[in-house]
C-alpha cells in the first residue's frame, strides 16, 4: 500500500493487491465531487491489509481444497492483475436497460420494469454518465456509488463493511476487500417501501489483455442495508465484454432488518472469456425475507458463493437459481445457509441446463445449530444435461444439530426425457422445437419464480440461448 | 369478556407474567406491545392453554367460566381462537378436511348441527374471497409447503371460518409485506363487531395503522406498563421503549 | 409433552395385542430340530416328490455353510435353530373340499380375527387362502378363479397340482443359497400360497392370504409364488397375526412374483404378528426374504406393506427390472412401538432400459423402539434412461426411540435420473396443540396427524386394507407421543 498516489495509475501497471481508490467518479447527487480525502481510505486501510495477507497466505485455491474440488483456477495462480480502468470504449447507455435480452433493445418500460433507477460501473469504476438516477425518490433512503460512501456514510460502513465476509475463507472475497474501488451502498430506513427498483449493472471497458500482459482485475463491492419493516427490489447485472483474460471479482453484503422484505437479483452475462468469482453473505434478521435469484449465462468461469444466514426468529430465504452453460462454461455454485435460530424456513432451487462441454457444479450446504428447532428447509438441485460431454457434480450437504426440524434435499442429473422427447416428435413437433419445450418446461418453476417480467425474460433468453 | 387478574407465570422455572391484570370486552380490540421478551406470546398461549407454561396465581375468567380449568379444545368451543405467531405444518392433512373437523366439532359443544360438506364448502369459499386467498389453498395439506405469507393468512382464514368470541392474534403481522398485511388486516377488521373481542399481539407498530385498536397496552417484565388509547402506539413508535423501560426501573 | 398427552399415549401405545389368544386344537407336529431326516420327515408327511424333497436337501447344506447376517440396525439373542419345531399342522385333514368340513375350532378362529371364511362365501371381490401354523386350510372361491384359469390354492397343492409351473418357477426369483433366512426356508418350508394368473387375464378379484402361527415353539416358513402370464393383472393381499406367547417365534417366509410383459402384480402386507409386550418379552422374529422379477417388457410389480407387529423385522420387498420399461413400486409404512426393531425397506436392481421405480417409505417410532430404513437402488450399465424417486420419511414420538435411514445408491449408467428426499420430523405438542387449538380432542388430533403422515401409502392399499390398516396405527400407537 505505498503507492496510493491516483494520478499515477496506468493500465500497464501490474496492480500486486494493491488498493486503489476511485477515479473518475462523481455523486449520485448531481455536482459533489468524491472526496478523495486520505481519511477515507485509511480507515479502510486495516480491512484490506487484512484480507491481502488472507489472500497471499492461502493464495489462489487448488483443486485440493474441498471447496474448489471441481472448480479448477491453477490459471489464474499464474496471473498478474492490473486495475482494470474505465470509460474507455464504453457502449451506449441502451444494453443497459433492463429490457434487453440479447440484440433486441425493448428499453424499461416495455417490459414491466416499472420504476428503475440506474447505476452503471465500467471496469469496477462508478459511470455517472451512464446512469440514471432520474426515476430515484429517496424516501429517506440513501443510494451511492461506495467511492462515495466511503466518506460520506463512514460511520455505518465502518461498522458493517467486511463484518458478513467474516475472515478469509473466501479467497477472491479477500481479494477483493484488499482491492475494492466502487460498488454501491444503499440504506433503506424503517418501513421506506422503495417503490424504485434498483439496477446495478458491472460492464467493463472492453479492453483487450495480450499475451504475457497483466490481467484486467475488477473488484466491485457493494453494501446493502435495509432497515425493518422495509422493502426493495435490487438486481445486480454484471455484463463485462472483454476480450482476453478478465477477473471480475465482486463482493455483496446484505443487511436485511427485522420484517423486511429483500429481492435480489445477480445476473452473468459475461462474454465468453470473462473469468466472474463472486461473493454474496446476507444476514437475515426476524421475520424478515429474503428471495435472491441467480442467472448464470455468460462468463468462462463463474463461481457463486453465496451465504445467508438467518439470525433471527420467523424469517424466510428463498435461493432461486438458474444456470445455462454451452462450450467449455464451468458453472460453480456454493450456497450456504445458517439456521442460527427457531422458526426460520430456507428454500433452495438451483437449475443447471448443460449443453457442449459445459460443466456444472452445485454445492449446497444447509447448517441448522443445535438450538434451531422447526426448522423448515427444502433443497433441491437439478441438472439437466444437453450432451454428452456435459458434466454436473452435485453436492447437498445437510448438516443438522436439532432434533426437530425438517429439512429435505432432492438432487437430480438427467437429459432429456426422452419418451417425452419421442411423444412430442410423434405429433409433428420439429426435433430442435420439442427440445425447446421441454428444456422450457424444465426452467420454468425457477424462472417463474423470480416474479419480475424482465428478469423473466432475461431468463428466458439464456434458456433460447443454449438451444439455438 | 375476558377478565385477568393478577396473573403469574412460569416456564421452565423462569417467571414471564408477574402479576398481569386486563379485561376485554365484548367488541373491544386491544393491541398488545412490548419489547422482546416482555411476556407478549407468553400471554396469548397461556389463554388459549398452552400446558408447558405453569400458572403460579391469579385468574382469567372468560365469559363468566375458569379458563385455566378448561382444557384448550374446550376453550376452544366456548370461542377462544388463537391465531399463531409460528402456524404448525400437518402434512397429509387436507386443509379443508382439518378446518371441518375443527368446525363441526366446536358446532357440536355448542349443541349445533354439523355442517354437510356443501354448506361447508360454501362457507369456506366466501372467506376466501375476502382474504384474496386462492381456491387451491383448500386442497393443500394444513400449512405445509406454505410460504410464510401463506400460513399467516391460513391463520386468518380459519379464524374467519370458526368465527370465535375472542381471537387473540399473535405477530399475525411479522414476516408479511404490506399487501399481505393489508389482506390480514381486512380479515381482521370484516369480522369486528360488537360481540366479538380481539386481543392483538404485535412487534410492530405498522399493523395498528391498519387494524386500529381501542386499547393499547404496553408489556414490560410480565405486566402492563402503560396504557392508553391508539395513539400511544405511534408515541412508542417514535420513542421505543426505553421511557417505560426507565420508568419501571426508577419504580422499583 | 404434557402429562395428559403421555397418558392418552401410554394408553395408545400400550394396548393389549388383540390377535393374541391361543386356539385349542389337536395338532400334528415333529419333533424339535433340524437335520436331514427332519427334512425327510417333513417332506414326507407333506407326501411330497422325490425333487423336491431334493431341492431342500441341497438348500439344506447350503445353509449349514452360511452364516446367520448381521449387518442389520439390529440386535436380539442368538437364535436356536435346533430348538424349535419345523411342522406343525392341524390333526384334521386339511385336504378339504368344501368349508363345511374345516374344523369348527379354526373357522372361529379366523372369525376372531376378522375374516370369515364363511362369509367370505358371500362376500365378493375378495378370495381368501388361509393358513393356520403351517398349513393352507381353506380357500375360496378356487371354482370360479379356476373358470378363468388362474390358478390359487396353497403351495401344497400347487406342488401336486401343478408341478411344472412350481419347478419352472420356485427358486428362480430367490434362490435357495440367496441368503441365510432364504436357505432355510427352502429347506424347511412348510405351505403357502400359489397364484398362476395366464395370459391376458385380469383377476377379478382381489387375493388374500391370511397365516396364523398358533402353536408354540414353531416356526412359520411358508413360501408363496405368484406368477402372472403376459398381460395379466393380480392384486394380491397378506394378512399375519399370531398368539401372544413369551417365546420368541421365527418367522422365515420367502415371496417370489414373477411378472411377464405387460404383467402387473399389487402385494399389499398387513403385518400384524405378535410384537412382544411392553417390556419387550415374546414376539415374532420376522425375517423375510420377498422379491419381484418383472421380466417382461413394461411389467409392474409393486410392494405396499403395513408393518406394525413382530419383535424384530427384517425384510426388504425388492423389484428386479428385467424387462425395459418395466416398473417397480414399494410403498411402506413401518410402525414401531416398545421395544420393537425393525430394518425394512427395498432394493430396485434396474437392469433393462427406461425402467422405473418409486420409494415411498414412512418410519414411525415410539417407545424404546428402533426403526431403519434401508433400500438400494442399483442402476446397472445397461439400463438407459432409469429412473428412481425415493422418499423416506420418519416420524418420531417421544425422545427415546431412534429413526435411522440408510440410502445406497450404485449408479452405472451416466444416463440415469435419481432423486431422493429424506426427512425426519418429531409428532410434537405443537401439533397436538394447534388442533386442540382448533377444537379437536387428542385423540383425534393424534390420529389426524399420523394418517396425515401415512396418506401416500394407505392410498395405495386395497379400500378394505386401508382401512385396517388404519386401525392397526391408531392402536399401535395409542398414546405414543412423547
Amino acid at each position: 500500500m505505498n503507492d496510493r498516489s491516483d494520478a499515477t495509475l496506468t493500465r500497464e501497471r501490474p496492480m500486486s493487491y494493491d488498493a486503489r481508490s476511485a477515479r473518475n467518479t462523481s455523486t449520485v447527487t448531481k455536482d459533489a465531487t468524491l472526496s478523495t480525502d486520505t481519511a477515507t481510505k485509511d480507515w479502510t486501510n486495516d480491512l484490506r491489509a487484512r484480507h491481502r495477507d488472507a489472500f497471499e497466505t492461502q493464495g489462489v485455491p487448488t483443486t485440493k481444497n474441498e471447496e474448489w474440488k471441481y472448480t479448477n483456477v491453477r490459471a489464474i495462480r499464474d496471473w498478474e492483475f492490473k486495475t482494470a480502468t474505465g470509460a474507455v470504449g464504453v457502449p451506449s447507455v441502451s444494453p443497459f436497460l433492463l429490457g434487453n435480452v440479447g440484440d433486441s433493445a425493448a428499453g424499461d418500460a416495455d417490459t414491466n420494469a416499472g420504476k428503475v433507477a440506474r447505476l452503471v460501473f465500467v471496469d469496477g469504476q462508478f459511470a455517472p454518465n451512464l446512469s440514471d438516477l432520474s426515476a430515484w425518490t429517496d424516501n429517506g433512503a440513501r443510494l451511492a456509488p461506495m467511492s462515495e460512501a466511503l466518506t460520506t456514510d463512514r460511520d455505518e460502513l465502518e461498522s458493517r463493511l467486511g463484518t458478513l465476509q467474516g475472515d478469509g475463507s473466501y479467497p477472491f472475497a479477500s481479494l477483493n476487500a484488499a482491492n475494492f474501488t466502487d460498488g454501491v451502498y444503499l440504506h433503506v430506513p424503517k418501513n421506506a417501501d422503495v417503490e424504485t427498483n434498483i439496477h446495478i449493472v458491472h460492464t467493463a471497458s472492453g479492453s483487450a489483455t495480450t499475451n504475457n500482459a497483466a490481467v484486467n482485475l475488477s473488484c466491485p463491492r457493494s453494501l446493502f442495508v435495509i432497515e425493518e419493516g422495509a422493502r426493495v427490489r435490487i438486481i445486480e447485472d454484471y455484463q463485462a465484454h472483454a476480450e482476453g483474460n478478465y477477473l471480475v471479482a465482486p463482493v455483496t453484503e446484505v443487511f436485511v432488518g427485522a420484517n423486511a422484505q429483500v429481492e435480489h437479483f445477480k445476473v452473468n452475462r459475461d462474454s465468453g472469456s470473462v473469468h466472474h468469482i463472486a461473493a454474496t453473505f446476507a444476514r437475515l434478521d426476524r421475520d424478515s425475507h429474503f428471495h435472491t435469484n441467480n442467472i448464470s449465462r455468460g462468463g468462462k468461469l463463474v463461481r457463486n458463493d453465496l451465504r445467508v444466514v438467518l439470525s433471527g426468529s420467523g424469517c424466510e430465504c428463498v435461493l432461486n437459481g438458474l444456470n445455462v452453460g454451452h462450450d467449455q462454461q464451468l458453472m460453480d455454485d456454493h450456497t450456504e445457509i445458517v439456521h442460527e435460530v427457531a422458526h426460520c424456513a430456507s428454500r433452495e432451487f438451483y437449475k443447471s441446463i448443460l449443453d457442449d462441454e459445459a460443466q456444472g457444479v452445485f454445492n449446497g450446504k444447509v447448517h441448522v445449530v443445535q438450538d434451531a428447532q422447526k426448522t423448515d428447509g427444502i433443497q433441491s438441485n437439478n441438472a439437466l444435461i444437453l450432451s454428452d460431454k456435459a458434466l454436473m457434480n452435485t453436492k447437498p450437504q445437510l448438516e443438522i444439530f436439532a432434533d426437530d426440524v425438517r429439512c429435505t434435499h432432492g438432487a437430480t442429473i438427467g437429459q432429456l426425457d426422452e419418451a417425452a422427447f419421442f411423444y412430442l416428435r410423434s405429433r409433428g413437433i420439429p426435433r430442435r422445437e420439442a427440445t425447446k419445450i421441454l428444456v422450457q418446461a424444465f426452467a420454468g418453476d425457477v424462472i417463474e419464480r423470480m416474479n419480475y417480467a424482465p428478469m423473466e425474460a432475461i431468463a428466458q433468453e439464456a434458456v433460447s440461448k443454449v438451444l439455438s | 369478556m375476558l377478565e385477568i387478574r393478577n396473573l403469574h407465570v412460569e416456564a421452565d422455572g423462569n417467571k414471564i407474567l408477574n402479576g398481569l391484570d386486563l379485561t376485554v370486552k365484548a367488541g373491544d380490540v386491544h393491541a398488545i406491545m412490548g419489547p422482546n421478551g416482555s411476556g407478549k406470546s407468553t400471554l396469548a398461549h397461556v389463554i388459549a392453554g398452552r400446558e408447558e407454561y405453569e400458572v403460579t396465581d391469579g385468574s382469567i375468567t372468560f365469559m363468566g367460566k375458569d379458563l385455566l380449568e378448561m382444557e384448550p379444545e374446550e376453550r376452544a368451543h366456548a370461542g377462544v381462537f388463537l391465531a399463531f405467531q409460528y402456524p404448525v405444518e400437518i402434512p397429509g392433512v387436507n386443509n379443508t378436511y382439518f378446518l371441518k373437523a375443527a368446525v363441526n366439532s366446536v358446532r357440536k359443544e355448542q349443541g349445533l348441527d354439523e355442517l354437510d360438506a356443501v354448506d361447508f364448502l360454501k362457507l369456506v369459499k366466501e372467506k376466501l374471497k375476502v382474504l384474496h386467498m386462492e381456491e387451491s389453498l383448500l386442497n393443500r395439506p394444513v400449512n405445509d409447503g406454505f410460504s410464510g405469507g401463506e400460513k399467516k393468512r391460513n391463520e386468518i382464514f380459519q379464524m374467519a371460518v370458526l368465527e370465535p368470541k375472542l381471537a387473540i392474534l399473535d405477530e399475525t403481522d411479522s414476516g408479511l409485506d404490506i399487501d399481505a398485511l393489508k389482506d390480514v388486516a381486512n380479515g381482521v377488521n370484516a369480522l369486528r363487531d360488537e360481540g366479538r373481542g380481539f386481543l392483538v399481539v404485535t412487534h410492530y407498530q405498522r399493523l395498528l395503522n391498519y387494524i386500529v385498536p381501542d386499547f393499547v397496552h404496553v408489556l414490560y417484565k410480565g405486566k402492563i406498563a402503560r396504557s392508553g388509547g391508539k395513539e400511544l402506539a405511534l408515541e412508542l413508535e417514535e420513542k421505543g421503549y426505553s421511557e417505560i423501560e426507565e420508568a419501571a426501573l426508577s419504580g422499583k | 409433552m404434557s402429562s395428559t398427552s403421555t397418558d392418552q399415549l401410554e394408553k395408545l401405545t400400550q394396548s393389549e395385542y388383540k390377535y393374541g389368544f391361543t386356539t385349542e386344537i389337536e395338532s400334528d407336529t415333529i419333533p424339535k430340530g433340524l437335520n436331514e431326516d427332519i427334512i425327510r420327515m417333513l417332506s414326507a408327511k407333506k407326501e411330497e416328490p422325490e425333487w423336491l424333497l431334493e431341492w431342500r436337501l441341497k438348500a439344506f447344506a447350503n445353509w449349514q455353510k452360511m452364516t446367520e447376517p448381521n449387518w442389520a440396525n439390529l440386535s436380539y439373542p442368538p437364535i436356536d435353530y435346533q430348538d424349535a419345531r419345523y411342522y406343525s399342522a392341524p390333526k384334521k385333514k386339511p385336504k378339504l373340499e368344501s368349508l363345511d368340513e374345516v374344523d369348527p375350532e379354526l373357522l372361529e378362529t379366523f372369525k376372531k380375527l376378522g375374516i370369515s371364511l364363511e362369509e367370505q362365501k358371500r362376500l365378493t371381490g375378495v378370495a381368501v387362502d388361509a393358513v393356520f401354523d403351517s398349513v393352507s386350510v381353506a380357500t375360496t372361491y378356487k371354482e370360479k378363479l379356476g373358470e378363468l384359469g388362474i390358478v390359487f390354492c396353497s403351495f401344497s397343492e400347487a406342488v401336486k397340482d401343478h408341478p411344472e409351473l412350481v419347478k419352472k418357477y420356485m427358486g428362480s426369483v430367490v434362490p435357495a443359497s440367496d441368503n441365510f433366512f432364504a436357505a432355510l426356508n427352502s429347506a424347511v418350508f412348510s405351505d403357502g400360497s400359489f397364484v398362476f394368473v395366464p395370459k391376458g387375464v385380469r383377476c377379478p378379484m382381489e387375493l388374500s392370504t391370511y397365516f396364523r402361527i398358533n402353536a408354540a415353539d414353531t416356526g412359520q416358513f411358508e413360501r408363496t409364488l405368484i406368477i402372472a402370464e403376459e398381460g395379466a393383472y393380480v392384486s394380491y393381499l397378506e394378512g399375519c397375526t399370531a398368539p401372544m406367547r413369551d417365546e420368541n417365534q421365527l418367522h422365515a417366509a420367502v415371496v417370489e412374483i414373477v411378472a411377464l410383459d405387460d404383467a402387473e402384480v399389487k402385494y399389499s402386507t398387513v403385518q400384524n404378528w405378535y410384537p412382544g409386550d411392553k417390556d419387550g418379552k415374546g414376539g415374532i422374529y420376522n425375517f423375510v426374504t420377498k422379491r419381484g422379477a418383472c421380466r417382461g417388457r413394461n411389467s409392474k410389480i409393486r410392494w405396499t406393506q403395513v408393518e406394525t407387529g413382530s419383535a424384530i423385522t427384517w425384510k426388504y420387498p425388492s423389484c428386479i427390472l428385467q424387462g425395459d420399461n418395466s416398473v417397480g413400486e414399494f410403498y411402506s409404512v413401518a410402525v414401531t412401538n416398545n421395544h420393537q426393531v425393525a430394518d425394512t425397506g427395498t432394493k430396485m436392481i434396474h437392469i433393462g432400459k427406461n425402467t422405473k421405480s418409486t420409494i415411498i417409505s414412512k418410519g414411525i417410532s415410539a417407545g424404546v423402539s428402533q426403526n431403519s430404513y434401508r433400500g438400494l437402488v442399483k442402476i446397472m450399465p445397461g439400463a438407459e434412461n432409469a429412473r428412481n424417486y425415493s422418499q423416506c420419511d420418519s416420524m418420531l414420538m417421544g425422545d427415546r426411540c431412534g429413526a435411522h435411514t440408510f440410502p445406497y445408491i450404485e449408479v452405472k449408467n451416466p444416463t440415469a435420473q435419481l432423486e431422493h428426499e429424506a426427512t425426519t420430523s418429531k409428532i410434537g405438542e405443537d401439533q397436538i396443540f394447534y388442533c386442540k387449538q382448533r377444537g379437536l380432542s387428542e385423540e383425534d388430533a393424534i390420529n389426524l396427524i399420523v394418517n396425515g403422515f401415512c396418506k401416500e401409502v394407505f392410498r395405495e392399499l386395497p379400500m378394505e386394507f386401508a382401512v385396517e390398516a388404519q386401525k392397526l396405527l391408531e392402536i399401535s400407537l395409542e398414546n405414543s407421543v412423547g
